[in-house]
């Protein structure tokens, strides 16, 4: 017989035991423990999921802020490009300022020394120049060649225009008739009475004569009526010559003066 | 050479015997207790569980999951009787490794009480979820004179379930003794490894039948009472 009922019975008995046994430590803790696990896994990933959404949420707000702070800083700094543009624009056109007012005022001073030079050298030039005439005239000067020169002063009164005799008339009429004749020499006797005759026969009779000497002449002779001056020396042409250069010489600084100033409205290009 | 357990008899005094039979059940009992003690003594209901937990759960999680797919409701009032059907087959079969082990399914003995635990537990489960008449009246559908069928068929499928493990698993011994000693190497240690294969599938098969009567009884009046609701297909019995 292979069934043992009595053994059978207590494997029956023994099932049942066992049965039990892992209902109390096995099933029991298991399925509690896995459905507490369950559910604290799904509070978690809930929980996960919220946390997720909350960090998504700040996120884009995050994101939101850092947009908005670069368009300011965009904002700003296209501002602060534009105003150190300006200023740089206004420096640029300060120092150019600066520096044409610096260069007009020195051109200005540059030419003006200039200007000092050369009307200093100019004048001195001239001065030398007349200096030196004068003195080699001097040096030159004799009595023969006063005579000459008489001669040649007799020669233009007799040549003079009608309407200058008579002007000179006229003045030694109010004056008396007293002539003054100024020479460089002392003059002979015979020349002067060749001068008197001469002046007398043009001039009319009666005329009085003064003669006097003068180192200023250089060389020939001087008739004074007053007012007016007949004179045929070396010393009226460098007089003459004295006046035309001192002429010239303003006539001269007259152009400068107005050239400078086209120079100095003048911009330079840039 | 025993062909049952039952006859290796260690005491004996009147109707009351110990057998190996009932020694070797004692042990696996024992061994099981120890090991749910021992793995459910510190749970935890954190991330982080130990490996002896993992198992415990992935078993009885798998368990669950099989009985919930067999029977398409909730696992709960059956997981201890079919979980323990299984677990205790299985480990008895898994412990024939040990040498002078015998695994206490080889006896028809206790194969026959596991049968007759699922022939009562069947009535039970169905009285337990629809009540005494209604169950009864199953019996009795579609006529009377069905009632005789309905019994044997009860009869026949426990004894079927209670034949089927022990010749399995004693065929499985008896095939290694002779093995043994006809060709004594290597061939009885891959028919070892066979058997043990064998041994955790007669575990399978005996719970998933058990679990198909206890639900086809329940079954049948669901289906009684709703008949548009469908349900899994009642299954043949072997």
């Amino acid at each position: 017989m292979l069934i043992n009922w009595f053994t059978v019975a207590a494997q029956i008995v023994n099932f049942l035991i066992l049965v039990a046994l892992l209902k109390r430590f096995l099933y029991g803790p298991i399925v509690a423990a896995m459905t507490a696990r369950e559910s604290k896994i799904a509070a978690n990933l809930t929980e996960a999921r919220q946390k997720r959404q909350e960090a998504e949420q700040t996120e884009a707000s995050l994101s939101e802020k850092i947009r908005e702070i670069e368009e300011q800083r965009q904002e700003m700094l296209s501002v602060a490009g534009r105003q150190a543009e300006a200023y740089k624009k206004e420096l640029f056109s300060q120092a150019r300022q600066e520096v044409d007012e610096i260069r007009n005022k020195w051109a200005a001073s540059l030419k003006r020394e200039k200007e000092t030079f050369l009307q200093n050298l100019k004048q001195s030039l001239a001065r030398e120049v007349l200096v030196i005439t004068r003195r080699a005239l001097r040096e030159m000067g004799n009595v023969e060649l006063e005579q000459q020169l008489i001669e040649v002063f007799l020669d233009r009164l007799r040549q003079l225009a009608p309407e200058e005799q008579t002007a000179i008339r006229e003045s030694v009429k109010g004056i008396g008739g007293e002539l003054l004749i100024t020479t460089a020499f002392e003059l002979s006797e015979e020349i002067r009475r060749k001068i008197a005759t001469q002046v007398q026969s043009q001039f009319g009779p009666g005329l009085a004569f003064r003669f006097a000497t003068s180192v200023e002449l250089l060389a020939g002779i001087e008739l004074l009526t007053g007012s007016r001056k007949l004179a045929w020396s070396h010393g009226s042409f460098l007089d003459s010559l004295e006046e035309t250069l001192s002429q010239a010489f303003q006539e001269l600084e007259k152009s400068d003066k107005h050239e400078a100033g086209t120079f100095g409205t003048a911009h330079p290009p840039g | 050479m025993e062909i049952s357990l039952d006859q290796w008899v260690l005491f004996c005094r009147g109707p009351v015997l110990l057998n190996a039979t009932i020694l070797y059940t004692w042990l696996v009992m024992a061994l099981l207790g120890l090991v749910s003690w021992l793995a459910t003594r510190r749970l935890s209901t954190s991330e982080k569980i130990s490996p002896w937990q993992n198992l415990m759960e992935v078993l009885v999680g798998g368990m669950r999951e099989q009985i919930r797919q067999i029977s398409q409701q909730d696992p709960g009032p059956f997981l201890p009787f079919i979980g323990t059907l299984f677990i205790f087959i299985s480990f008895s079969n898994l412990l024939s490794v040990l040498p002078g082990y015998h695994p206490p399914t080889c006896s028809l003995s206790t194969t026959s009480a596991l049968a007759i635990c699922v022939l009562v537990a069947v009535p039970f489960y169905g009285i337990a979820q629809h009540g005494l008449r209604a169950y009864l009246s199953h019996y009795l559908a579609p006529t009377v004179l069905m009632l005789p069928f309905h019994i044997i068929s009860e009869l026949s499928r426990t004894l079927a379930l209670a034949v089927r493990l022990f010749g399995n698993v004693m065929s499985g011994s008896l095939l290694g003794t002779v093995l043994l000693a006809v060709v004594p190497l290597f061939f009885p240690l891959a028919m070892q490894l066979l058997e043990l294969l064998i041994g955790q599938v007669q575990a399978f098969i005996f719970a998933v039948l058990a679990t198909v009567y206890i639900v086809s009884a329940a079954q049948a009046h669901e289906e009684k009472k709703q008949t548009l609701r469908p349900g899994p297909a009642k299954p043949e019995t072997q």
